[in-house]
């Protein structure tokens, strides 16, 4: 997949992992990789540069005797995944558009 | 490799981050080999399952670049966490880097001015004495052949007035050599000036040559550049790695391919490149039903 928009899906494929369920770095890597290949050093910018945008935040739990960190969604998070689905009529206009139609005529 | 070696060998890659940022990129890791070890992998294979550390640096220090690049040309929605020395990024708006290889170039011919200056003004030189000496030349013809005329006229007046025949003789010698001088240097004052007229059309016509050689190759560059920004990205094993960062810290060892995560739900043998139109397809459906029913008359892709 192209690298940019292989970049947007994975910011809101995140989001929407971590709108499931509070998770971290190995579960979401492994939530992900499902559905687009993604590595650790892959995710960590992504998820710094989603907690600088107040997208997520994170908080330290103690997990078989040592501290975990765990991201949450925040609403704004949230917002960034509504905006995205709503976003999808477009893009779905667009893909027919780019395999060789109009279907407003 | 044990996770200490891998985390102390990951830290000598990281030179491009801050001490904070280090150590927060270094707790990453660790946690992530440590939920492998909790997930039941042995260390080795944790750490077998992650990229290499110079992979991961690379990785690192390419999308800090991206994101650099992406702070200078839009104003950061967010204060960015903090920003390392800057490093020249080789993705920079390419109006930017031109201008400033202009200056550069400029900059260079200012400071080598003495050497090629010098070697300049003397190959002019060498040009303007030279036609200094054709045009030289071509005058000394000119005087010799007046001065022939002026031997000419004088012996034809002695020719008429001596009324010694051995003396006409001589007198219309003369007249023939100098009739034969004037002819020659003619011949010579025709060959000069074609010779000045050839090397001065050359000269012109190899500097508007050199000119546009320079033009056309400039073209050249513009349409390359053009096809590379049109050409599809060629398949990459890591990603948003564009492409290779220019300054490269680490020395070029093994690639490591990471193992293969286990996945929770979807089918593992689907290969990567169905998975997009996967999520595409299971969003479509639930999202948006009456666009699909409006636009299903044919050129459609069936849901998987």
């Amino acid at each position: 997949m192209d690298a940019q928009l292989k970049k947007g899906v994975l910011d809101v494929c995140v989001l929407a992992a971590l709108s499931r369920r509070d998770s971290y770095g190995y579960q979401i890597v492994k939530d992900v990789s499902c559905i687009i290949d993604v590595t650790e050093s892959t995710l960590y910018p992504l998820l710094k540069r989603l907690e600088g945008s107040g997208a997520l935040v994170t908080y330290s739990a103690e997990y078989n005797g040592r501290l975990r960190k765990y991201y949450r969604i925040t609403p704004e998070g949230q917002t960034r995944i509504a905006e995205f689905l709503e976003s999808w009529p477009q893009m779905i206009a667009a893909y027919d558009f780019i395999k060789g139609g109009c279907n407003h005529d | 490799m044990t996770k200490l070696e891998f985390l102390s060998r990951l830290q000598t890659y990281l030179t491009f981050m801050d001490i904070v940022e280090r150590n927060q990129t270094l707790e990453f890791y660790a946690e992530q080999i440590d939920d492998r070890i909790d997930d039941g992998m042995t260390e080795l294979q944790a750490i077998a399952s992650l990229e290499a550390p110079e992979d991961i640096a690379a990785n690192l220090q390419q999308m800090k670049l991206n994101v650099d690049a992406l702070n200078t040309s839009t104003p950061p929605a967010s204060p960015v966490v903090t920003q390392g020395p800057v490093v020249p990024s080789p993705v920079v708006a390419s109006n930017d880097s031109r201008v400033l290889k202009t200056i550069f170039i400029v900059i260079v011919l200012l400071i080598t001015s003495p050497i090629w200056g010098t070697i300049l003004l003397t190959l002019i030189g060498f040009i303007i004495a030279f036609l200094c000496t054709l045009i030289g030349i071509m005058i000394a013809n000119i005087s010799i052949i007046l001065s022939g005329l002026a031997v000419a006229i004088s012996s034809t007046v002695q020719i008429c007035t001596q009324g010694d025949g051995l003396a006409q003789l001589a007198y219309i010698g003369t007249l023939l050599a100098s009739i034969g001088i004037i002819l020659i240097n003619i011949v010579l004052i025709y060959l000069i000036a074609r010779l000045i007229g050839f090397l001065s059309r050359t000269g012109f016509k190899g500097v508007r040559h050199s000119f546009d050689r320079v033009r056309a190759s400039r073209k050249m560059k513009k349409m390359q550049a053009s096809k590379q920004q049109t050409a599809p990205s060629a398949p990459q094993t890591h990603a948003y790695n564009m492409t290779k960062p220019l300054v490269q810290p680490m020395p070029q060892t093994a690639v490591q391919t990471p193992v293969p995560l286990p996945c929770t739900d979807a089918p593992q043998e689907a290969s990567i490149l169905n998975k997009p139109l996967m999520i595409m397809e299971r969003n479509r459906q639930i999202q948006v039903p009456h666009h699909h029913n409006a636009s299903s008359d044919g050129q459609e892709v069936h849901h998987v």
